[in-house]
């Protein structure tokens, strides 16, 4: 899986390409770490996200319990793989997707 | 500018950078006080006073003020509460942590006579203790900390702004209307708590209904779902159901994005909402299944209960394909998605 970031101010975007499951998922973790200190807005791209696993949904998760101290997230361009676990397992009521 | 006033200007310039690295310091450790206490607070901020502004002072009040040390608002700092019942909260943690310059420290609200009304907050002027490992060159120096409400704070920032600085020469009306504004904002801040205690009240009226089946008749709303959701045994029952199907970790989180849906159902109370479960369970848990089993996904949110009971009850409540398309739509925003989930839905699951 590669990570593209681009930092904007408090702006944080992050655009995936692969698949985020167990073995790529503390690389992302990582990176988000590093990362989110004074972010108050994190974007995350899945245009070229192909598959996410429970590792994934993890991170998602941390990420988006952290936004919800600082500012706010969004999930943006979600293929239909994607969105269909996010919504068998209720994670569309927790993210926003647009 | 006097000599005294130029050697107190010069002690500024060379303390400036200990200033800002207490204010750091003082904000971090008022952040950490709140937050431990379970406060919500709006804001907490603090600033160094601005060469220009320490000028002015000095020459507004220079009789008064013979070293740096004599000032004990070259940084200040803020903290911006909901609640006035939370001012006197913050001000026994800050009493706990800092050392208070008795001398100096005004408690606003004692100094308004009965009949008045106008500023009301609570100042503390502290320093930091020698023995609790902090720099050397912080200790000693005294800061300010203001502790006021929402409405305190807008009162004071308009005040401020219209180049307020001391009781007189505000023309008599303005000052009337402060007043009259000041005494407006006191009863709202009592009727904020007001609001904050029936909200509690509520709560707990809600859960204890809830937990002992008592809940039948309570209309469903953010409070009694979100209760009914964490609480009921039903429920959790069937949570946990469908988390045992891949073995998952639940997370709960807020149902907040249900009450459209279930409104749309004609489920409006907590009893309607334990009869879908009663009658439904057994095909939403066939569904949860269907969607589940095998994907080795082992985390689901505590409203996928929600998600299944609420597709069950498409079907079995003699809905039409069309009325589950919009029921979809109400949470899928493109309209072919929609359609294609009730489509499948009604494929799958529908009796013929």
């Amino acid at each position: 899986m590669t990570i593209n970031k681009e930092v904007n101010g408090s702006k944080l975007n992050i655009a995936l390409v692969g698949r985020l499951d167990t073995t790529t998922s503390p690389k992302l973790e990582k990176e988000l770490k590093a990362s989110m200190d004074d972010i108050q807005e994190l974007v995350f791209d899945f245009t070229q996200l192909e598959y996410i696993s429970s590792a994934g949904l993890r991170v998602v998760l941390a990420a988006q319990k952290t936004m919800n101290r600082q500012g706010s997230m969004i999930v943006c361009n979600v293929n239909e793989t994607v969105m269909e676990v996010f919504e068998v397992t209720g994670f569309v009521d927790l993210i926003t997707i647009v | 500018m006097i000599n005294k006033d130029k050697m107190i200007m010069e002690q500024y310039r060379e303390d400036k950078d200990s200033f800002e690295l207490l204010g750091n310091i003082v904000q971090e450790k008022l952040e950490k006080l709140v937050q431990d206490a379970g406060i919500r607070v709006m804001t907490v901020e603090h600033r160094v006073k601005k060469e220009h502004s320490l000028e002015g002072k000095l020459y507004r009040k220079g009789d008064k003020y013979h070293s740096l040390k004599d000032i004990t608002d070259i940084l200040g700092t803020r903290v911006v509460c909901y609640f006035s019942d939370d001012l006197d909260v913050i001000g026994d943690l800050i009493e706990q942590t800092f050392i208070v310059d008795r001398e100096n420290s005004v408690d606003k609200r004692k100094l308004m006579q009965a009949n008045s009304f106008g500023y009301l907050s609570l100042h503390y002027v502290c320093s930091l203790p020698e023995d609790a490992g902090y720099p050397q060159e912080v200790c000693n120096r005294r800061f300010e900390i203001q502790i006021r409400t929402i409405l305190q704070h807008v009162w004071d920032a308009v005040n401020h702004d219209m180049g307020y600085k001391g009781d007189f020469g505000m023309p008599r009306t303005v000052t009337r209307q402060f007043a009259r504004l000041a005494g407006l904002f006191e009863i709202a801040d009592e009727e904020f708590i007001r609001v904050r205690n029936n909200m509690n009240t509520y709560t707990e009226q809600t859960r204890e209904k809830i937990m002992h089946d008592g809940a039948e008749d309570v209309l469903i709303d953010i409070v009694s779902l979100k209760e009914y959701m964490l609480r009921n045994r039903k429920m959790g029952q069937f949570i946990q159901k469908i988390a045992d199907i891949e073995h998952s970790e639940i997370c709960q989180i807020n149902p907040e994005s249900y009450l459209l849906q279930l409104k749309w159902l004609n489920i409006n109370t907590i009893g309607d909402l334990q009869k879908m479960l009663e009658e439904n369970e057994a095909l939403a848990l066939k569904m949860a299944q269907d969607a589940l089993e095998g994907s080795e996904i082992d985390i689901v949110t505590s409203n996928v209960a929600l998600r299944y009971l609420c597709r069950a009850k498409l079907i079995t409540g003699g809905y039409s394909e069309q009325q589950a398309t919009e029921f979809i739509a109400l949470t899928v925003n493109k309209k072919e998605r929609a359609e294609h989930q009730a489509e499948k839905l009604f494929e799958k699951y529908a009796v013929s």
